[in-house]
């Protein structure tokens, strides 16, 4: 186009390529670590343990899909648990038609790329707060309608209340599939956040405006974003549902729709602390469960209060915040 | 070329703009001068494809655009400046640059292009520090550097100068002249022509949504 002024140290690309590098170097750290725990859990972990770190994985699969709604388009979805129990519910009306489980993958991505379309179709509304209830409202109104899903097979009636069964699979089976996927979710979701395509994703998460005037695809970035969200969660919503063998109209819950939204409070913008956000979740329910049924529920109900304080940049950024304005306040008392 | 042909706006009962006609060439700096409400930004804002027109045609180089979406308008070649700032606050000064240079170039000659444009209009020295940290006056700075990066032909600069103290309006006149001298085709609104003393070529009137005077450059 035009005469530039000469440059001739390049200082900024460099320094921008460090950070690039030093990011990708942590996101490998981090990839190696889990890689070792996974190996190393099943040899040392009983068989509820496995269990219950399988369920872990599986919902740390369904917060990083839900991450990449929330990070690269800026869209907080409270309706994730539609892809999630989608996937589970069809691929349990397959399985009982069918009897095969060889279809239960195809309906699953299925599922998701049905969700995919509605939450594009939801995302091309401005508004990003109604986004939150729409999502939420449909979400709830499925979970609402869903025991009303029956259906009849050589006289029996199956859905309902009860929900559908699944063949039963072993645990370490779902444990491998589940610890596979969430790796290269892990992986995936960590290159592309520091790509230069992750890059015009996150200029539509800040301003959508802004970012057709520097050329990028808005509707096309949307797209992209709701199909691989909403595919991923679909995928671990049909791991959900084959870890239980079982799948019912709890699949669509609140508690359900909520979790990511509640297991990234802990830590923001990061792959590994929505990992480790659904790890603390999914066994601090379970210890609270063994104290009183349901009271999971409250610890829930305490995050999500609290949320609104914590979500700028995590918990544990607030905390450390805190701490270190309680350390000026400190200092300053004693030069006062 | 950018051509606006008989361009009107009207919102409900209220004409915005009436009949609009104006050309710009590339390397041309036109001012579009008028009181609060006239329908300046109004006419930015449809030949940036942000609002459509209620009739009139916009044409860039001859070609019709008026149905355009604003991404296909910013591949064309036209560019867009916020009155107040609109950066990506979560990325670095150099992100934002570089997220419009990736329009036309590869990866490796984008990330070169947007430092020499930081270079060239002296915001290196803010390179890494993230977009919400920056002052109003660094934010108009950028918001004129990134209007740059999609390397467009025409700029179109909605109220440049709006809340700028006396050595950011230094700068930021510093920065659209050299805009001038790399050829590219300048549309400004203003409320004064004071500001636009000294490189405008020509400066439009709007009142009441009409171009009501043209002034010549070596009028002002």
């Amino acid at each position: 186009m035009r005469e530039m002024e000469e440059v001739k140290e390049i200082k900024v690309v460099s320094s921008y390529r460090e950070y690039v590098k030093r990011e990708r170097k942590f996101i490998f750290i981090e990839f190696s670590i889990l890689t070792f725990l996974f190996i190393i859990i099943p040899s040392i972990s009983g068989f509820y343990l496995l269990w219950l770190v399988t369920l872990g994985i599986i919902y740390s699969i369904y917060t990083l899909a839900w991450n990449c709604m929330e990070t690269m388009l800026g869209r907080t979805s409270l309706g994730h648990a539609i892809p999630f129990g989608l996937a589970g519910y069809l691929s349990a009306i397959v399985f009982l038609y069918t009897q095969n489980s060889i279809f239960l993958p195809v309906a699953w991505i299925f599922a998701g790329i049905a969700s995919a379309l509605l939450l594009f179709m939801l995302s091309l509304s401005k508004d990003r707060i109604a986004f939150v209830f729409i999502t939420f409202l449909i979400g709830a109104a499925i979970w609402i309608l869903s025991p009303l899903l029956t259906l009849t097979k050589e006289g029996s009636i199956y859905g309902g209340e009860e929900g559908f069964s699944l063949p039963p699979v072993q645990v370490s089976t779902v444990y491998g599939i589940a610890a596979l996927m969430l790796l290269a979710s892990f992986l995936f979701f960590g290159i592309f956040r520091t790509s230069l395509t992750g890059l015009k994703f996150k200029t539509v998460r800040d301003d959508e405006k802004a970012a057709k005037i520097v050329g990028v695809k808005v509707s096309r970035v949307k797209a992209f974003c709701s199909l691989i969200s909403a595919v991923i969660a679909a995928l671990a919503g049909g791991l959900y549902s084959l870890h239980f063998s079982h799948v019912s109209p709890e699949v669509f819950s609140v508690h359900i729709a909520l979790f990511p939204f509640i297991a990234t409070v802990f830590f923001r913008n990061s792959e590994i602390g929505g990992i480790a956000g659904s790890f603390i979740l999914v066994f601090a329910s379970n210890y609270l469960n063994s104290i009183f049924p349901q009271l999971y529920l409250l610890l829930y109900a305490a995050l999500l209060i609290l949320s609104p304080l914590m979500r700028r940049g995590g918990l544990i950024r607030l905390l450390i915040r805190q701490r270190s304005l309680k350390r000026e306040e400190r200092v300053k008392t004693k030069e006062g | 070329m950018l051509k606006l042909k008989r361009i009107s706006k009207q919102f409900n009962s209220l004409v915005v703009l009436k009949d609009v006609s104006l050309s710009l060439q590339k390397g041309e700096a036109i001012g579009l001068c008028g009181p609060n409400g006239s329908g300046k930004s109004t006419l930015l804002k449809i030949i940036s494809g942000f609002e459509k027109p209620t009739c009139g045609k916009v044409f860039l180089n001859d070609r019709d655009i008026t149905k355009f979406a604003v991404e296909k308008r910013v591949e064309l070649g036209l560019s867009f400046a916020f009155q107040i700032p609109r950066p990506f606050a979560k990325l670095s000064v150099y992100e934002n640059v570089l997220s419009g240079c990736l329009l036309r170039y590869e990866k490796e000659e984008a990330m070169l292009k947007a430092e020499e444009l930081l270079k060239t209009f002296h915001l290196e020295s803010l390179a890494d520090r993230k977009a919400e940290n920056l002052s109003q006056g660094e934010l108009k700075l950028l918001e004129l550097c990134r209007s740059l990066s999609t390397e467009p032909d025409y700029v179109l600069l909605d109220e440049p100068y709006a809340a700028l103290d006396k050595e950011n309006t230094r700068k930021v006149r510093r920065m659209l002249r050299k805009m001038k001298r790399m050829e590219v085709g300048m549309l400004i609104t203003a409320h004064r022509t004071k500001i636009l003393e000294g490189f405008a070529d020509e400066v439009f009137w709007i009142e009441l949504g009409r171009i009501s005077r043209v002034d010549k450059g070596e009028k002002l």
